[in-house]
Formats: C-alpha cells, sequence, structure tokens
C-alpha cells in the first residue's frame, strides 16, 4: 500500500513537471524566432518574395502646399497602410459622392511598375472606387501626407508666392517688407530641425513664452473650398533663434527648428 | 531509482525554465527607468500631437527606448485597441478623453500599472485596479475668437455655460469635432445629457447639432478652425486653446462653472509586445518632474497633488463626470446623435 502511495507520488511528481516544461518550452517558443537573420540568395529571389503591390514611390500635389514626394521605406509604408486601412471599408456609390474638387492629387509607383493615381478631398478615391471618412481614417492619410512634406525649406519656397505675410504682436498684425521677406526665406532654407538630440531644449522652447509670431496666409485656390485654418501658418520666433512652425491644416502641432538670424531680420 | 532521477532531472529543467520566462516577462521596476537600450515602444496617443511626441522624446533621452507613435483621435484609439487584442501591436494607451481608458479597463484591453507613484493620485484621477493614471487635466472650455464674436455678435456677451450654446442664434456657427472619432465631442455629449432622460437627450443633441455645421476630426482641429477665424465659437479642451492663445490667435477661453473635464491618462495594453517598456514608461509620466514638465508644455494641470498649487482655481469649477456612465451609454449617446443629424437636416 505504501509503494503504491510512493509511486502515485512519484507519477505526480513527474505529471507537474511535465506541465511546467510544456509551459516553460511553449512560452519560449515565440521568443525564439526573433532576432534571427534571414538570407535572401539573390535579388530575383527577393522580388519573387516580394508582393508586387509594394510602393517604391509616391508622389503628389497639394493645393496649397505643393509637390510632394514619399520615396522612403517608413513613410510609404505609413501611407500604404492607412490607405489599405481605407480601402477596407465600402466604397461610396456614385449617387453619394462629393463633386468638390480634391485638396491633393497623386501617384503611387509600385515595385513591379506599375502606377495607380489617387486623389483626396472630401472622399479619397483610387483604382475608379471612392472612400469616405470612417473613423477618422480619411483625415489621419491626409495629416499624414501633410506632414511629410511640410518644412521650414517648403515654407520658404511658399513664401515667394504669398502675398499676405504678417509679423504679429498682441493680435495686431503689420505686413512684413518685402526685403524682410527674402531675408526670411534665406533663414528658413538654412534652418535645421531638431533633433533627437534637441530633446531637451525642446522642452524649454514647448514652455518658453515666444518674442513675437509671424503669421503667414496661402492664397486662395479658387478650385478647391476649404476652410480657413488650411491657409495659415504660424511660426513663434524665441529669444535664442529657435522657432516653432504650426501648419493649421493639420493636427500635428508645432515643428521646432533651429533659425540662426531670425531675431535680427526683425530686431526693430 | 536511475528512471526517478531522470524525471526528477527534467522536473527541475521545466520548472527552471518556466521562471527564466517568467522573469524576463515581468519588468522590474527598479531598473525599467535606467536603461532600455534595445526596447520599443509602440504608443496609441490621443494627447495633443506634439506634447505626446515631447514626453516620447524625453522618454528615450532618459532610456535610451526606441518608440513609434502613432497620433489617433481618442475612439479611434479604442477601436484599433479593441480590433487587436487578440494580437497587440501597441503597448502603451496615451491620453484621450478618459471614458475610452475606463472602456479600455472594464473591457480588459489594458492591464495593472506597476507604477509605485500611482499610490499618491487622488482616486479621482486613477482606476482602483490600476489600469489606468491620470497624467494630466484639462476642463472643457468655450472657446470663442474675438475678432470673429465682435464681428458677428457685436457687444453681445459671451455664453458661459454649454446649455448656452443650444440657442439658435448660434446656427452654423459652433466649431465641433466628430464624437464619433474625437473624445473632446464626445465628452461635452456624455456630459451635457448625463443627468437626461431619452426623449430630453435627443432633443438636446438635435439643437447642438443644428449649430454645428463641418465636422472636424478632432478636438484640436476643432479649436484650429476657430483660432483661424473659420468659426466665431467652440469647444475644445482648454489646453489646446491655451496652446494656440500662446501663438498670439485671439482666442477667449471660458471655463464654465461645473465644467466638463477629463484626464490625459495612461495604460498598458494587455499581452503588449514590450511589457517592460510600457510598464517603465507609465512610471515616467507619473514622476514629479515629468509631470511639472507638462504641465509647462501642455498648459494642462498635473495629477500629482504635491504639483496642482497653480491649478487650484481651475479645479473649483470641475463638475461632477460620470465616466463609467459615458463609457457605458457611448453607443446609445453616438445613435442619438446620428438621429440628431438626419432631424438637423
Amino acid at each position: 500500500m505504501k509503494t503504491l502511495r510512493h509511486k502515485f507520488a512519484v507519477m505526480l511528481l513527474l505529471a507537474v513537471g511535465m506541465l511546467f516544461a510544456c509551459a516553460g518550452g511553449i512560452l519560449s517558443w515565440g521568443r525564439a524566432f526573433y532576432g534571427q537573420t534571414m538570407v535572401i540568395e539573390s535579388k530575383e529571389d527577393a522580388l519573387r518574395h516580394a508582393s508586387v503591390s509594394m510602393p517604391v514611390r509616391i508622389e503628389w500635389q497639394d493645393v496649397y502646399l505643393g509637390k510632394g514626394v514619399a520615396e522612403d521605406m517608413p513613410t510609404l509604408a505609413r501611407l500604404q497602410s492607412q490607405i489599405q486601412t481605407l480601402r477596407t471599408s465600402t466604397p461610396l456609390q456614385e449617387a453619394f459622392l462629393h463633386q468638390d474638387a480634391p485638396r491633393l492629387q497623386g501617384t503611387i509607383i509600385y515595385l513591379n511598375g506599375t502606377r495607380q493615381d489617387f486623389a483626396l478631398g472630401k472622399v479619397f478615391h483610387i483604382d475608379g472606387q471612392s472612400y469616405s471618412e470612417e473613423g477618422g481614417n480619411l483625415h489621419a492619410l491626409q495629416n499624414t501626407f501633410l506632414e511629410t512634406m511640410f518644412t521650414a525649406e517648403r515654407l520658404a519656397s511658399l513664401l515667394a508666392d504669398t502675398k499676405t505675410f504678417y509679423i504679429t504682436s498682441n493680435h495686431l498684425e503689420e505686413s512684413v517688407p518685402q526685403a524682410k521677406q527674402t531675408q526670411l526665406r534665406e533663414i528658413l532654407r538654412a534652418a535645421k530641425p531638431f533633433t533627437a538630440e534637441d530633446a531637451s531644449l525642446a522642452l524649454q522652447i514647448r514652455a518658453a513664452r515666444p518674442r513675437f509670431h509671424l503669421r503667414i496666409y496661402f492664397p486662395s485656390t479658387g478650385i478647391y473650398h476649404g476652410t480657413q485654418a488650411e491657409r495659415i501658418v504660424n511660426v513663434d520666433v524665441y529669444d535664442n533663434d529657435c522657432l516653432a512652425m504650426e501648419y493649421l491644416g493639420c493636427t500635428h502641432g508645432r515643428w521646432l527648428y533651429h533659425a540662426p538670424g531670425v531675431q535680427e531680420v526683425f530686431a526693430e | 531509482m536511475k528512471r526517478v532521477g531522470f524525471w526528477l532531472c527534467l522536473f527541475l529543467v521545466g520548472v527552471s525554465l518556466f521562471f527564466y520566462w517568467q522573469k524576463n516577462k515581468t519588468p522590474t521596476p527598479e531598473k525599467s527607468l535606467h536603461d532600455l537600450h534595445g526596447h520599443h515602444l509602440v504608443v496609441y496617443s490621443s494627447m495633443r500631437d506634439e506634447v505626446g511626441r515631447a514626453l516620447l522624446m524625453l522618454f528615450q533621452e532618459q532610456t535610451g527606448c526606441a518608440y513609434e507613435y502613432i497620433h489617433l483621435p481618442t475612439q479611434t484609439a479604442l477601436a484599433r485597441v479593441r480590433r487587436e487584442q487578440q494580437k497587440p501591436i501597441a503597448d502603451v494607451l496615451l491620453g484621450g478623453a478618459l471614458h475610452a481608458q475606463m472602456q479600455a479597463a472594464a473591457e480588459n484591453l489594458t492591464e495593472p500599472l506597476q507604477a509605485q507613484a500611482l499610490a499618491q493620485l487622488p482616486p479621482a484621477f486613477r482606476s482602483a485596479d490600476r489600469r489606468w493614471a491620470g497624467i494630466a487635466m484639462t476642463p472643457l472650455a468655450i472657446i470663442v475668437h474675438q475678432k470673429q464674436w465682435q464681428k458677428i455678435f457685436g457687444a453681445r456677451p459671451w455664453p458661459q455655460t454649454y446649455t448656452e450654446l443650444l440657442s439658435p442664434d448660434f446656427q452654423g456657427k459652433i466649431s465641433f469635432a466628430d464624437p464619433n472619432v474625437a473624445g473632446t465631442s464626445y465628452t461635452l455629449l456624455a456630459y451635457m445629457t448625463q443627468d437626461m432622460n431619452a426623449a430630453k437627450r435627443a432633443q438636446c443633441l438635435t439643437s447642438l447639432r443644428q449649430n454645428v455645421d463641418q465636422l472636424a476630426y478632432s478636438g484640436y482641429e476643432s479649436v484650429e478652425r476657430v483660432a483661424s477665424g473659420d468659426y466665431p465659437l467652440g469647444i475644445g479642451f482648454l489646453d489646446d486653446a491655451d496652446s494656440l492663445k500662446a501663438s498670439g490667435f485671439p482666442l477667449l477661453t471660458i471655463v464654465p462653472e461645473d465644467a466638463a473635464w477629463t484626464l490625459d491618462a495612461v495604460a498598458v495594453i494587455q499581452h503588449a509586445p514590450d511589457e517592460k517598456a510600457a510598464q517603465a514608461f507609465a512610471a515616467f509620466c507619473l514622476e514629479k518632474n515629468t509631470q511639472k514638465l507638462l504641465s509647462r508644455i501642455a498648459f494642462s494641470s498635473p495629477t500629482l497633488p504635491m504639483t496642482a498649487e497653480d491649478d487650484s482655481q481651475t479645479a473649483l469649477h470641475l463638475g461632477k463626470m460620470d465616466f463609467v456612465r459615458a463609457g457605458r451609454e457611448q453607443q446609445d449617446i453616438l445613435d442619438t446623435w446620428a438621429h440628431a443629424k438626419q432631424d438637423a437636416h
């Protein structure tokens, strides 16, 4: 009887042991594949594995910000993923389509050379289908396009065509003379965006009070009827020649730049 | 005897393997903030975009943790976490209106936080089961574009309560975000109708819908549209309006008595791919220094009591928000809003 009980205890112990071993094994299994390198033998092999629907370049024209191009993998992947998400919704029927002019038109160029045109406005048109706003996806896609192209350099180039450009203080707007606009264009062209190394300075700037603001209004296009917010850029200028640009047409908030000399231009 | 020895060894190996996995899975709070090189955090954030980014940049600077920051409106972020429940992509759910964090907790989409500072938060600013913690608080304000107001309404006094916004005089004049997407607007709908029966709720939402023109995509965009002068009047969180006010836009903000409010909260998503980094980030958000800094850059109020000295005035205006009910009745409120849309047109 005693031997039987002993055997039973050993068996129980073994069963528990096996259970732990299995659990440990299963849980460790998922971790085993991380960090491993996979060798692809040749370019042809890589192309065979790659999806033909992989975009290699997306180019577009925005009514206010001009021409944009995305060629880097993170941006392409982000745009592609947002487009795919939109396309999972049910396409709109012709009767429900808005006929407004789109804000943005462009082309997706794929790895196998095919091209696909699209337009983005109140709806997203691609491949003869139209998709509407659902859960904010359309807007998120527009934000990504705009964020990608909005830089100090682009703003500099846009200033050349912009007639309405003000310096503001205490809610009063004063027109900026042509000579100063030219100087500012040069400064914006040479401005350097904040990087990860500037994290602490960025926090100081975000908490600081700007010395003055520059307000830029893009001219109305006459074709696209958007909001007034889509035509406004605000630039906050700080004591240490740093500036923060915000485009009210997207929700990104402010982009920070080092812009040596910007204060001097508007010193008086 | 040999056989027993073999099985015993196997038992020990099994137990060791199991505990090895456990040790690697569970974050070590003391170490977590110091070195997270090699970790990668994915964050779904509904905080104001630049504030969320600044927070992540600082976290990276202090810990070496790489991150991916995905900015989404509140309702969209919650929907995405729900959809990915079986295979989470993100580690952290950050900010947005509080009802969404509560809903995520109720649906077991988030897991308990390990941050020790959690206990220091007032009970209203944290979940009892540790699933979310408030890191910044802000009331819902009425926002006025002073020049536009004067142009349209002259010397008429500014509205002082949310109910005044239902006046037919403001038809098409209010900037408002889509409550199906933006937590800002949903917070207002839930707050205004939390003590109403179905008929009154429908009437209230129809009146508001008539005064709203094109819906914005997020609470911040709605405030941007007031700042630009597209609308003379809007509803948005005070911190968003204050940030645009600091950029020189002629905005005036009114925080009504018993104002609706929300918390930007942080939560770790259940089965987060990088739970260690996620827990460390939550702890970082609750640090006193982070909270102080956040209040300076975000124009919001900190949630840790020792740092709230400047915000006692704002706190006095806060109304009683039933966030649990707001989460529970979301579908009903949004359905009523959808009907209100049809009635209004």
